[in-house]
């Protein structure tokens, strides 16, 4: 099997430079790379949604494509002790699809007891009043921003579980990190890239084109 | 068969946890209306002489005592039974009667004869007797306990009744109903209707164990039906 190049946002960041400058980036260039990852993670997370919606126009549901997903060992979580709830902290906001497509998966494991069952979701509108209605055997798990709560149905204690999220992920950890994202999705990710740059910075780009006439260009 | 229901669907983990109370509700429908198993107990005779009923019984089905031949002998329903305090651990000592036994409330019932013969009316024992009583019972439901009679004598009772699902448990349920769960799902969901829910019980109705025609089913209704009997 042939080794690929791990596609990382080092080498994105340096292919939109490229393409802006029309060559190596010279002593004028103003746009630092970490300026340029905020434009390229809009546009990943802008991507993901509305490719997601594209494809539930052609196949009738919402399904999250494979290749957005990652998952986070977010470790022990911590019991807030006023509600007696438990939380962990997760990398970044859930984006914002339906709880069960932001975040596909949160499971707990243990060293000698393997994987447990999948935590279940719990959609912020329910949360208030899910109490009050039977609940399955097993844990569950709302969001609030970058808050995960979790609770066991018995309120039994997580502390020594060590909790795995697999989630969309639209945000950087370091530049040489592989990005997961299918690579249908760069061509449009260096689109909205290049385009909101060159309207914040009006940067002039060469017309190459043939057979216009001699003199400047009116238009 | 939620996540039947959801792979069939198409639906996310997200959706597991509405579905489930949906197949939760109907579990409950379909125990009321054709599903029902019911389930038998042994409960313990409170020193007031009640029985509370368990927390998960929708509706009772028997009450009784087993006899040594593992059978229940129901006790006799007696509605003059008071509800009077039964939830009191004093109830006995509370029921202080307006009639006692220095009054003699029966003194003044008259024998009662049912047969004549010879000239003279005579009791005959035997003749339209019921059934053999071991103790009344009388169930108060807004109280949610068995009442005895003040003088029962046995420490326990058994208890028939159709349960329901109950909170923080796995439910176990008829697998010809299995359809059913998933089409309610559906039309809860708005995916499906009514009418193809109540297709589905139809259909899974016809598979629960006591709607099937079996051999032990006609033998058993021969052994009902035939007897001693003058035929005509």
């Amino acid at each position: 099997m042939p080794s690929l190049i791990a596609y990382t946002k080092a080498q994105l960041v340096e292919r939109v430079t490229k393409h802006l400058v029309s060559d190596f980036p010279g002593q004028d260039w103003k746009i630092s790379s970490n300026e340029m990852l905020l434009y390229i993670d809009q546009s990943l997370a802008f991507t993901v949604v509305g490719q997601m919606y594209a494809m539930a126009k052609v196949e009738g549901n919402l399904a999250t494509p494979e290749g957005w997903l990652t998952t986070y060992n977010v470790a022990s979580p911590s019991v807030d002790t006023p509600s007696g709830y438990w939380y962990v902290t997760l990398p970044q906001p859930p984006v914002s699809l339906p709880l069960g497509y932001s975040i596909n998966r949160v499971y707990a494991a243990e060293a000698g007891s393997g994987q447990s069952m999948d935590f279940f979701p719990i959609k912020a509108k329910r949360v208030g009043y899910r109490k009050y209605m039977p609940m399955p055997t097993g844990g569950r798990y709302w969001v609030d921003g970058s808050k995960l709560w979790l609770a066991a149905n018995d309120g039994g204690s997580l502390n020594q579980y060590t909790f795995y999220v697999n989630m969309i992920k639209t945000r950087t950890e370091s530049m040489s990190e592989t990005m997961n994202l299918p690579d249908d999705a760069i061509e449009i990710i260096f689109l909205m890239t290049v385009k909101t740059i060159l309207q914040r910075y009006a940067i002039p780009q060469d017309t190459v084109l043939d057979n216009l006439p001699p003199g400047n260009k009116a238009s | 068969m939620v996540a039947y229901a959801l792979d069939e669907l198409s639906k996310s983990e997200g959706d597991f946890d509405q579905c489930w109370i949906l197949a939760f509700r109907a579990i409950t429908l379909m125990n009321f209306q054709v599903a029902g198993q019911t389930v038998t107990v042994r409960l313990p005779v409170l020193g007031n002489k009640t029985v509370p009923l368990p927390a998960n019984c929708l509706s009772w089905t028997k009450i009784g005592i087993l006899d040594d031949r593992g059978q229940i002998n129901t006790l006799r329903i007696n509605n003059s039974l008071t509800t009077f305090r039964d939830n009191n651990p004093n109830r006995l000592e509370d029921l202080t009667p307006n009639i006692n036994t220095s009054i003699g409330s029966l003194a003044l019932v008259p024998y009662y004869s049912n047969y004549f013969y010879g000239g003279g009316c005579f009791q005959l024992y035997g003749v339209g007797n019921g059934v053999i009583t071991y103790g009344d019972c009388k169930v108060d439901e807004k109280n949610r306990v068995i009442i005895l009679n003040t003088d029962f004598r046995y420490d326990s009772i058994m208890l028939e009744f159709l349960d329901c699902p109950e909170k923080n448990n796995d439910y176990e349920f008829f697998t010809c109903m299995q359809e059913a769960v998933i089409a309610f799902i559906k039309w809860k969901l708005r995916l499906g209707s009514r009418e193809e829910f109540y297709g589905a019980v139809t259909e899974g109705r016809r598979s629960l164990p006591k709607k099937k025609v079996e051999l032990q089913t006609i033998n058993q209704v021969i052994r009902e039906s035939s007897g001693m009997k003058l035929r005509s």
